[in-house]
Parts: structure tokens; C-alpha cells; sequence
């Protein structure tokens, strides 16, 4: 029992995570219509950009952007340990970087150009494939080859209430997500700002015709999105280190969750993230650790199978 | 009065392959209206010495040193030559034929005194361009997305050297023991698991029209890498298996020598290029296109696009599992790492990069993902970081990737002629 509990807990601290980022995933299908295969790369570029920005020492920084030009590789020595006020400062430095590169830079370079209205979306889903490969690349390639750790903010402290070991980090995700996702949740329903924006999402025409700037506020989504990624990124990277090919297997789980949980829905995302988290831990902890992330993935193909709109989705029509 | 005489066959230059056959009306409208013109034996003459020169040129050298300039500019002339005639005339057709057989010949020839790390990288080229081929026919003619060539090729690979090692393995406890069958002989069982499989994943991912195909495949590949890893018993791991080319010949051939097996995988390429040319130009092939341009429409004219697509996406991936056969030979070391999504990545990037829904493309892309990508290993993994940025930046500026740009090029080329 404490087993399990203790397993349950760190997969709901995992399943919180996945759910930001399957949220930031399904706000950009709804409102864009933009399917993000390099959404893993995402998280894992604002990771790498907080450990870079926030630590003290001068000479770590940013590689040379310029030199794309053949083996340039600036061995950054990125510290073991950070103060946590490093780490939220690095995190407040990012966010106008992320919004600026994966919200702005992403929509204005290739969202804009490759969606257009009615037509095919593989055009999309070819270049963030092809974007995915790029950032993870460079990444590797300018920064660093080798996991860096990355020190949690809510420090590494352990309690033992009855017997089940529960880490501060942990908790804290779990209530650093809740209170995001409720931020959230009261920006999109209860804000003039958020409804204009579901307004778009559901549909751009109507919206259109009531006056609502349709292109500001799918501009708002990509930005929100950025911001969730980054705090994906600052949440998720102590357990899985600083790493340039953590994007594969973070996408796939954020888009897993979205895709069980119902695409179309922001909270079919939420409820999805936490069940993936909860039947990988589960599964890692029952089944095989080496087969831990196979039971979210089987749990893929059968609701594709069964349930295509996801569990907590509506179906849609088609049209032809 | 011009403009009308030149609708038709601009049209038809502009839907730009071989592939793209002027659907029946048409066709018959141009017999009647359009002379398709006679043979003029200077060019065909003129083409057949250009092609002849650049199959024969690279002969009995190490590579193309001291000839690399005059081959160069034979291979831009004879591409010059197809851009400039009409392909709808039969001097166009008989260009094109000539430097088909020109390439064919090429391939043929090049390994004569060449070394055999040369003919290593020749060999993968040709294998992993049978892999792209495959894709191509799932995505450029089903036109649906498939992440899991990487994992095909695994799957291909290890039933292949697994059926051939005659050892036994132990899968869930149970020990089984495993025949040892001769080498051409697993690579159609491959290819038939491959194709089984395939539908499996399929068949639940086709049901509705979307990336789902994209999604379960890259989530099958991840499954596969899995098991590859961590069934000890079966496939000893993360170790890989060490495989030998030395005990087996084909038709008498000594398979040993890296010379003689770069034909068995030129051979496979050839096949599965023959494959899909055949499904491309037989009714299959039509009813694909169809679903590809507007799957509504086409499925409302009475066409079952799900199983179509799936067949598609079947013979894609038994392409892949019968490369994965002869990629164990080619290495002669098998590791799951090989088989990760990384892999299938590159294999996407190549047969979008070469040209989506042609013949040509995939040949183009798999020689970027081997040939170059071995020329420029001078950069370290730089390059890698310049094919993602390479491909985003075609999606904007030319979709239709590299060999699909030529046509573009041919047929705006043609119409300045014309006018």
C-alpha cells in the first residue's frame, strides 16, 4: 500500500508536467490547427537556456548563434549546483526568449506559411520534424553532448508521513501545475481577454465577425504556449537532467497525453497528462522499469482504436 | 491560338513525372491533336554518348579523380538535355529512357576498382534507398505519415539474422529453438512480418483521417526499440549481435567481399523501385493519387480508402523489413540503438528532401542521408543541424522537395521555349 501510494504520488508530480505541455500541445491544434511534432524540443530548449542564464558564473552563456559553420563547439562548463534564486532567474530570463523564439518566431516563420485555411496540415507536421532535428541538433552540437544536472527549485528534501516517502519536489510540481492550470482555467473562462480567445479557437469565422482580432489571439495561444513549455522545462528537468535528447521521448508522452485525453479539449489535455504520468509509473513500478513508458503508448493504440476523439473528447464532423 | 495548343501540354509537363500519366481523355485528345513528333537521330545520338560517358568515365578508378570536371559537366549536359525537350514528345521519351539506362549502368559499373569503403557507403546507399523508396509510397502516393521505417528496418534485421543464426532464444521464459534458414530465404519472411505488422498498427490509425498514422507509428517505434533493448533472451540486447557475411553465397556468388554485395543491395533497390513504378501506374495507383488529392471525394466515387491506404502503407514497410535484411549483411553488427527514432527521422527528412511522390526523389534523398552525409562528416554532426534547417526551409520556399523543384524548373524552362 505504501508502495503504492508512493508510486501513484510521483505519477501524478510526472502526469502534472505531461499535462502542461499537453495543454500547450492541444491549445495550439484548437486555435491554430498546428500539429507541433517538435514540441518535446520545446521543453527541452527552455531547460537548457534556464541552466545557461541562470548561474553566476560569466563565462557560461549562450553559444556562438553566428558560427553555424562547421564544429565551432563551445564546451560550456555548466556548475552542478545552483541556488534556486539562480534557477528563477534564469527562468524569469527565459520566458521572454521562449515567447520570443517558440511563440513569435515559430508562428510568424512557419505556422503562417505552411497552414493555410482548409488545406493540408503534413506540410506543418514535415517542417516541425525537420525543426525537432534542428534544435536538438544544435543543442548538441553548440552546447553540450553530456546530461548536465539540474537542481530542482523546490530543493531535495524527503518526508515520510506513514511510512510513504514523498519528495518536496514532487509536491512541489504538483502544486506549482495546479496552480498553473488554475491560472489558467480562470484566464480562458472567466477573462474578457481568454474568452475572446476561445471565441477564436471554436470558430474563427464567427469570431472573426464579431470583431475579434483572430490573428492576435492565436498569437496569445503560441505565447501561452511558450510559457508552458518553459515551466514543462523547469519541472520536468531534475528528474531527467539537462539533455539535448530529451525532446523525443517528452514529445511523445505530451502527445500521448493529448491524444487520450481528447485533442479538442483543454481539459481532455489536463485529465490525459495525468493518467499517462500515473499508468507510467504504475507500469514502471509493476509491470518492468525497463517497460515503463510501453504502458502509455499501448494505451495510445487502443483508444485510437476504440476512441479516436480521445477519451474526454467530442467527436467532430468532417468537412469534405 | 498558341495558348490553346499549349494548355495540354504544359499541364502535363507541369504534373511533371513518369509517374504522372495523363489520365485516358486526355491521352487521347493528344493522339488526336498533338504530334507527339519523330526521333531525331542527332540527339539521340548526342544523349547516348553523354550517357555512355558518364556511366563509363568513373571505370577502373578510385573515385572520379582527374575526371571529376569533364563528368560533371557530362551529368549537367544530359540533365540540361531533359530539361529542354518535352518530355510528351518521343524524343522526350527516349531521353528519358536513355538516361534511366544511363543510371542503371552507372550503378552497375561504379564498383570496378573502386575501394571497398567506397563501396560501403555505396552498398548503404542503395539499401536505405529502397527504405525511402518504400516511404515514399506510403507518404508520397498514400499520403499518409509514417514514423516507424526505422523500426521496420529493426524488425527486418533481427527476424532476418535470427532465422539465419539456427540458435536458440528465449523469449518470456519459453526457449525456442530457432531454424537456421538460408539467407535469401528470410528476406521475404521479413518482408511478409513487416507487411503483417504494418496492418496491424495500421488498421486502428487508418479508421479516421489525420496525422493518427504519424502518431501510432512513432509510438510503435519507441515499442520496438523497447523490446529490441530489453528482451535479453531474444536479441541479446543493448551487446547487438555480431553478424557474419562470410557463410553464405546468392546464385554462387561469394557474398564476402563488399563489391559483390553492394549488387545484392543495388539489386533490392531496383526491385523495389520496379514495385512501386508497377503499383503507381496499375489502377491501385490511381485510386492512391485519387485519395491522396481529396480522400472525400474520392471515397464518395466509391474508392475503400482505408484499404488502399493501408496496402500503401504495408508494401511501404515490407520494403523497409526486406531492406533491414540485407542492412544486418551490410554492417555485419545489429544494435536496437541503429533502430531508433533517430533513424526514421533521417529516412523522413531524405524522402521529403528528394521529392515527395516521385521516382527520382527517393533516389536523390537516400544519397543525401549516405553519400553526402558521409562527404561532409568532416563537420562533425554539424551537417545534421543543416538538414533540419534545410528542410524547414524548403517546406516554405518549395514543398515539393528536390526532384519535384526539377519538374517545377523543366516545365516553367519549357514554357519560356514555348512562347
Amino acid at each position: 500500500m505504501e508502495q503504492f501510494l508512493q508510486v501513484t504520488i510521483s505519477g501524478l508530480a510526472t502526469g502534472a508536467i505531461f499535462a502542461i505541455s499537453a495543454v500547450g500541445f492541444a491549445l495550439l491544434w484548437q486555435t491554430a490547427g498546428a500539429v507541433n511534432f517538435a514540441h518535446g524540443e520545446f521543453i527541452m530548449v527552455p531547460a537548457v537556456l534556464i541552466l545557461a542564464l541562470g548561474t553566476q558564473e560569466p563565462t557560461v552563456g549562450i553559444p556562438d548563434f553566428i558560427p553555424l559553420i562547421g564544429g565551432a563547439n563551445i564546451g560550456v562548463a555548466l556548475p552542478s549546483a545552483g541556488l534556486p534564486w539562480g534557477l528563477l532567474i534564469g527562468f524569469a530570463l527565459t520566458i521572454p526568449i521562449a515567447i520570443f523564439l517558440l511563440g513569435y518566431l515559430f508562428k510568424v516563420s512557419l505556422v503562417d506559411r505552411l497552414l493555410q485555411p482548409g488545406g493540408d496540415d503534413i506540410p506543418l507536421v514535415i517542417a516541425t520534424i525537420g525543426l525537432g532535428l534542428f534544435l536538438r541538433e544544435y543543442v548538441h552540437e553548440a552546447w553540450f553532448a553530456t546530461p548536465q544536472p539540474f537542481p530542482s527549485v523546490f530543493g531535495n528534501g524527503f518526508w515520510r508521513p506513514g511510512g510513504v516517502a514523498i519528495s518536496a519536489d514532487d509536491i512541489g510540481i504538483i502544486v506549482a501545475c495546479t496552480i498553473v492550470i488554475g491560472a489558467l482555467q480562470f484566464f480562458i473562462k472567466r477573462t474578457y481577454l481568454g474568452r475572446q480567445m476561445e471565441a477564436a479557437a471554436q470558430n474563427a469565422e464567427t469570431a472573426r465577425v464579431l470583431g475579434i482580432p483572430v490573428n492576435r489571439m492565436v498569437l496569445l495561444t503560441f505565447a501561452i504556449n511558450a510559457v508552458l513549455v518553459t515551466i514543462a522545462g523547469l519541472l520536468v528537468s531534475p528528474a531527467i537532467n539537462a539533455r539535448w535528447d530529451a525532446g523525443i521521448n517528452l514529445g511523445l508522452l505530451a502527445f500521448t497525453a493529448a491524444i487520450i485525453g481528447g485533442f479538442n479539449q483543454v481539459r481532455g489535455a489536463l485529465y490525459g497528462g495525468f493518467l499517462v504520468g500515473v499508468i507510467q509509473n504504475w507500469s514502471g513500478a509493476y509491470l518492468s522499469t525497463l517497460y515503463r513508458d510501453a504502458g502509455p503508448l499501448l494505451l495510445l493504440i487502443l483508444v485510437i482504436l476504440v476512441r479516436p476523439q480521445g477519451l474526454f473528447g467530442r467527436a467532430e464532423e468532417r468537412r469534405i | 491560338m498558341a495558348e490553346s495548343v499549349n494548355v495540354p501540354q504544359s499541364k502535363a509537363a507541369d504534373g511533371s513525372d513518369a509517374l504522372d500519366q495523363p489520365d485516358f481523355e486526355n491521352r487521347r485528345d493528344k493522339i488526336a491533336i498533338v504530334d507527339r513528333g519523330r526521333l531525331s537521330p542527332s540527339l539521340i545520338a548526342l544523349v547516348s554518348m553523354l550517357g555512355a560517358a558518364v556511366a563509363v568515365m568513373p571505370v577502373g578508378r578510385a573515385g572520379f579523380d582527374g575526371v571529376i570536371g569533364l563528368w560533371f559537366l557530362s551529368v549537367l549536359l544530359l540533365v540540361g538535355v531533359n530539361v529542354a525537350v518535352p518530355l510528351d514528345t518521343r524524343n522526350g521519351q527516349m531521353v528519358r529512357w536513355i538516361s534511366t539506362a544511363t543510371f542503371v549502368a552507372f550503378m552497375m559499373l561504379f564498383p570496378i576498382g573502386k575501394s571497398g569503403a567506397t563501396m560501403t557507403d555505396f552498398g548503404l546507399f542503395a539499401i536505405f534507398g529502397a527504405v525511402v523508396v518504400g516511404m515514399n509510397l506510403t507518404q508520397g502516393f498514400a499520403g499518409q505519415v509514417s514514423l516507424a521505417p526505422a523500426a521496420f528496418l529493426g524488425i527486418g534485421s533481427y527476424t532476418s539474422v535470427l532465422l539465419d543464426m539456427g540458435e536458440e532464444v528465449t523469449v518470456a521464459g519459453v526457449t525456442v529453438d530457432l531454424p537456421d534458414l538460408p539467407f535469401l530465404a528470410t528476406i521475404p519472411i521479413a518482408i511478409v512480418v513487416c507487411m503483417l505488422l504494418s496492418v496491424l498498427i495500421g488498421f486502428p490509425a487508418l479508421r479516421v483521417r489525420g496525422p493518427w498514422l504519424a502518431f501510432v507509428t512513432l509510438a510503435f517505434s519507441l515499442l520496438v526499440f523497447l523490446v529490441l533493448n530489453n528482451e535479453d533472451g531474444l536479441t541479446r540486447g543493448s551487446r547487438g549481435i555480431r553478424v557474419l557475411r562470410n557463410d553464405f553465397e546468392i546464385f554462387g556468388i561469394d557474398m564476402l567481399p563488399t563489391h559483390n554485395f553492394y549488387y545484392a543491395g543495388l539489386f533490392y533497390l531496383f526491385f523495389s523501385l520496379t514495385v512501386v513504378w508497377w503499383i503507381v501506374r496499375s489502377p491501385w495507383g490511381r485510386a492512391l493519387k485519387a485519395i491522396r488529392d481529396n480522400s472525400g471525394r474520392a471515397s464518395s466515387l466509391g474508392v475503400d480508402v482505408r484499404n488502399y491506404t493501408l496496402l500503401g502503407f504495408a508494401v511501404g514497410s515490407g520494403l523497409a523489413g526486406g531492406a533491414g535484411a540485407l542492412y544486418a549483411r551490410q554492417v555485419e553488427y545489429i544494435e536496437p540503438r541503429s533502430y531508433f527514432v533517430n533513424q526514421t527521422i533521417d529516412f523522413f527528412l531524405a524522402t521529403v528532401a528528394g521529392g515527395l511522390g516521385t521516382l527520382a526523389g527517393p533516389l536523390i534523398g537516400g544519397s543525401l542521408i549516405t553519400l553526402v552525409a558521409d562527404y561532409l562528416r568532416f563537420t562533425g554532426d554539424w551537417y545534421r543541424v543543416w538538414f533540419g534547417l534545410f528542410v524547414m526551409v524548403m517546406m516554405v520556399v518549395a514543398p515539393e522537395g528536390l526532384a519535384g523543384s526539377f519538374n517545377r524548373f523543366r516545365a516553367w524552362v519549357q514554357k519560356r521555349v514555348d512562347s
